[in-house]
């Protein structure tokens, strides 16, 4: 890599860092960004700066937006009595990909998890409770993930807001369309047999 | 090229890389054993919704050539133990255990009574016909006692005095000493937690029967306080730092 001028090896370097990219692939894509338009490059790196610059989180349900609303709570014909709760913007992405849900998001930004010690204190429950008292929510949809960390939390969750005159209801979970039943764990299939439903 | 199978609890995991998990696991036939299961986050036959904490699983690993880890073939689970991910005390509960076992336990060295221990507690945790806080203290009682920390319930650790002779409802307990104290010599005595005679007397029952007739047991509710306090500190004495899942439990319980 020596062999390079230092401007190239800067670049390598810098796209060697990113996740997936080895040294190889890094020194190929600095070499294609010297063989490309100057406006190309320009546009790349100008994209960069702005990433930082203008991302930030939405005001009401914390998703990464470049304004103070994200544009799902700026939407006048989202659900707002209806609030789906999420660990992370790739499970809410995940559900809007799905366009089966018309609500509002919560992004927790974590799962309690006790053995890294990662309280209620920690994840955005206390926000969570704040939004719930100060709009009129009909439901909860808790939409966490179905390992460990995600059950315990959406038990938690469901335990704190209780109280509160809404109902609270978990995202079912089952076999996988296309998927082969004997490759089906057996609580996830036991849950598929509880939960069947009349054709 | 080695492949050996065991049963297994999974204690922990960790992501390693994009599509790799490291996992702890106590085994019957190993101890504590760490292996590197590999695409496990993308495998939708091998692995999905097998590798979860505190699951009761039969592996299949391969034995690496030379310092690497063990490569984990195959898992199938034996008991999934799913009512205690649903209850985040339960959880919070199975992972200090989990958490005090990763910590103290060398890596392959058989240790087949904690593995027996741990899970008849995370059986009875998922049954829940035992209270969580109760089948703690036999957890920790039972734990020090295999790891050869046992506190001696038995007499007063100065002047020797049988527990049964020591006259008054409360005694003292000394982490320092890791035993009871009598009131007289507890006057003398700078760090120690107070615990009634009957806890005492309870822990001591543990301590000396069969796990299965532990169950029979029936604390009161500021006894079994007491007693979850002691053992807590007498485990953080000996860890030298406090578990992370017991900060966690703190704030929850």
């Amino acid at each position: 890599m020596n062999h390079y001028p230092a401007p190239i090896i800067r670049v390598i370097h810098n796209f060697g860092k990113l996740p997936g990219i080895g040294g190889k692939t890094a020194e190929r894509l600095a070499m294609h960004l010297l063989n490309a338009p100057e406006a190309d490059c320009l546009e790349l790196s100008a994209s960069i700066g702005a990433l930082k610059k203008s991302v930030g989180l939405c005001s009401q349900c914390f998703a990464l937006s470049d304004g103070d609303l994200c544009k799902i709570c700026a939407s006048p014909v989202r659900d707002r009595a209806i609030l789906c709760v999420v660990e992370n913007q790739a499970d809410m992405v995940a559900i809007e990909k799905s366009g089966a849900y018309t609500g509002l998001y919560h992004l927790l930004g974590g799962l309690l998890s006790p053995m890294d010690n990662i309280g209620p204190n920690d994840i955005r429950i206390r926000d969570l409770i704040s939004k719930i008292e100060k709009n009129t929510i009909r439901e909860v949809i808790i939409a966490t993930g179905t390992n460990v960390e995600g059950e315990s939390t959406a038990s938690y969750i469901s335990t704190r807001l209780s109280g509160y005159p809404l109902s609270i209801t978990r995202i079912a979970s089952g076999v996988p369309m296309g998927g082969d039943l004997k490759y089906v764990d057996q609580v996830t299939l036991k849950k598929a047999m509880e939960a069947r439903h009349a054709l | 090229m080695s492949v050996f199978s065991t049963p297994a609890i999974l204690l922990r995991r960790t992501s390693y890389g994009d599509y790799d998990l490291i996992i702890t696991f106590l085994t019957l036939e190993k101890g504590k054993l760490t292996v590197i299961a590999k695409n496990a986050k993308k495998s939708r036959k091998r692995f999905s919704g097998v590798l979860e904490l505190f699951s009761l699983l039969h592996l299949v690993c391969r034995a690496s050539r030379g310092r690497g880890m063990p490569v984990l073939q195959e898992a199938t689970i034996e008991d999934p133990f799913s009512d205690i991910r649903g209850n985040i005390m339960k959880t919070a509960y199975a992972s200090y255990w989990a958490e005090l076992i990763t910590f103290w336990l060398e890596e392959e060295k058989t240790q087949a009574r904690i593995y027996h221990l741990l899970r008849y507690c995370l059986a009875a945790l998922d049954e829940g016909v035992i209270d969580a806080g109760v089948l703690s203290v036999i957890f920790q009682i039972r734990f020090l006692t295999i790891a050869g920390l046992s506190p001696d319930f038995s007499q007063c650790s100065k002047c020797r005095v049988d527990t049964d002779l020591i006259a008054g409802s409360r005694l003292a307990f000394e982490l320092a000493k890791g035993g009871i104290l009598c009131q007289r010599c507890a006057s003398k005595s700078a760090s120690r937690l107070n615990i009634s005679k009957g806890m005492v007397k309870q822990l001591l029952w543990i301590q000396n029967n069969d796990l299965k007739t532990v169950r029979r047991l029936k604390f009161n509710r500021p006894d079994l306080k007491d007693g979850l306090v002691l053992l807590e500190a007498f485990v953080m004495y000996h860890l030298g730092r406090e578990p992370k899942s017991l900060k966690f439990l703190n704030s929850i319980r």
